[in-house]
């Protein structure tokens, strides 16, 4: 997860979780291009588990749900655990500031 | 080999594509240059970014003890976000960062407020920026440095709430953009003052990882950058760019954009990230001089002779890519991004950029 883009980004102020949590990928089952807050913000959103720490996401395109781990930037579980918890608390501060219930 | 020309002399020969002794060199060192200041013990991170006196001395050391052939006034990327409201956290050493952003709910957006330039950090910038383009006008090329209005948004608000901001309410984040550009059209006025000769955007979006051409163009590119990339001409300075991105928007920020300098980054573990021969081979040099692109972390992790080596093998990869293309020395050697303005950066190791540049990047 952490090469040189990603120290650039931390020298600016955006931690390895937001740089990662920003950065686009494919699918990899159906090859649409988005980003893991991109997901939590429309394939997950209402969804419950979103707040409890998912390690999994949904592509908006083809409604596949898979683990972060397989994503090209995160390696391994310890990893998957470190952003799931980091974008739980995005989406569960944007929620209440928002005033959006936790589900559907 | 001897430097045949002036710094002022090879860097406008190297921006009209003239003929010039050597490739010119600039790792963008800024806050790292503090280390120089009160007889070399330095001095704190918070002090220089909270002095003009001292944030221009730095710049002036600086140059004296690396011979740049060009100053660029950065301070960091916090200032806007700063004095917009948000809070930033400064530690003695190390670069401050937004650890409370002010847009906490839609209605912040539009709360937003355009602040007095005079006071808070975009103050000492500003003034700082004054006395080292005075102090060393005629010697170099120097430029301010500013932050773009999307990067100032995403400071204020935290990045992931703006690009979820962007995705669901586009105009409450329009809005507040509305404002940032504003803020900015303030620092360009301010600048346009100062003497220095050119002003240099941090456009940190612009980036294929994490906005399309549509998105970007939307959000910075087409309406409030243009602007702004306007009223920098307009107020007598030229047009430079930075961006780290590791996919950047050549296309917007460098063919359409059409700045004087454009800064840049090279990440060899991201597929498709930019060498500087292929930046220079698709035709990028042709309009601007392009600068980068050393690993911003070799100057805290790489030995002298590791960098003199990357450093080495960037020259004549730059200046065989040049020589293909039919130009001079339309190629700046410098840091990929802001060499780290850490208190354990090595100062060797940016003489050492300098140094062998003037050995091997001479024509």
């Amino acid at each position: 997860m952490v090469d040189g883009y990603y120290e650039a980004m931390k020298a600016k102020g955006f931690s390895y979780n937001t740089t990662a949590s920003l950065k686009k990928f494919k699918c990899p089952y159906c090859g649409f291009e988005f980003s893991m807050i991109y997901a939590r913000t429309f394939a997950c959103q209402g969804c419950s588990e979103a707040l409890k720490d998912c390690p999994k996401l949904r592509c908006s395109k083809c409604d596949t749900e898979f683990f972060i781990k397989e994503t090209p930037q995160i390696h391994n579980n310890v990893q998957q655990r470190n952003i799931s918890e980091h974008i739980c608390k995005i989406v569960t501060k944007y929620n209440e500031d928002m005033g959006y219930k936790p589900n559907r | 080999m001897t430097d045949t020309m002036t710094h002022v002399e090879r860097g406008m020969a190297a921006l009209t594509n003239e003929k010039a002794d050597r490739l010119t060199v600039y790792p963008i060192a800024c806050g790292v240059n503090r280390k120089l200041l009160n007889n070399g013990a330095g001095i704190s991170y918070r002090d220089w970014a909270h002095d003009p006196k001292l944030f221009a001395q730095a710049f002036v050391e600086g140059q004296k003890y690396f011979d740049f052939d060009f100053a660029i006034g950065l301070m960091d990327l916090s200032v806007m976000a700063g004095d917009l409201g948000a809070h930033v956290r400064m530690d003695e050493q190390n670069t401050p960062f937004v650890d409370k952003p002010v847009i906490n709910s839609l209605e912040d957006y539009e709360k937003l407020e355009v602040p007095d330039i005079k006071k808070g950090r975009s103050g000492v910038l500003i003034e700082g920026t004054r006395i080292f383009a005075n102090a060393l006008a005629g010697k170099v090329i120097t430029a301010g440095f500013i932050e773009g209005p999307l990067l100032a948004l995403s400071q204020s608000a935290g990045a992931e709430r703006m690009f979820m901001d962007m995705f669901t309410n586009p105009s409450a984040i329009h809005k507040a953009l509305k404002t940032t550009t504003e803020y900015d059209e303030d620092m360009v006025k301010a600048f346009g003052k100062t003497g220095c000769n050119g002003l240099c955007w941090d456009y940190l979006w612009g980036n294929y990882s994490c906005l399309g051409d549509a998105e970007y163009g939307e959000f910075e590119a087409n309406k409030y950058a243009a602007k702004l990339n306007k009223l920098t001409a307009d107020c007598g300075m030229a047009l430079c760019i930075h961006n780290c991105a590791d996919l950047p928007h050549l296309d917007s920020q460098v063919t359409k954009m059409a700045p004087a300098i454009y800064s840049m980054a090279y990440y060899p573990l991201i597929p498709g990230s930019p060498t500087a021969s292929e930046t220079i081979a698709k035709g990028y040099a042709d309009k601007c001089l392009v600068a980068g692109q050393i690993d911003p972390q070799l100057f805290i992790r790489g030995t002298t002779e590791k960098i003199s080596k990357v450093t080495s093998d960037l020259c004549h990869e730059v200046k065989t890519a040049l020589c293909k293309r039919g130009l001079n020395a339309k190629y700046c050697i410098a840091s990929g991004c802001e060499v780290p303005p850490d208190i354990n950066c090595k100062l060797e190791n940016i003489k050492a950029v300098v140094d062998v540049t003037k050995r091997e990047g001479c024509f």
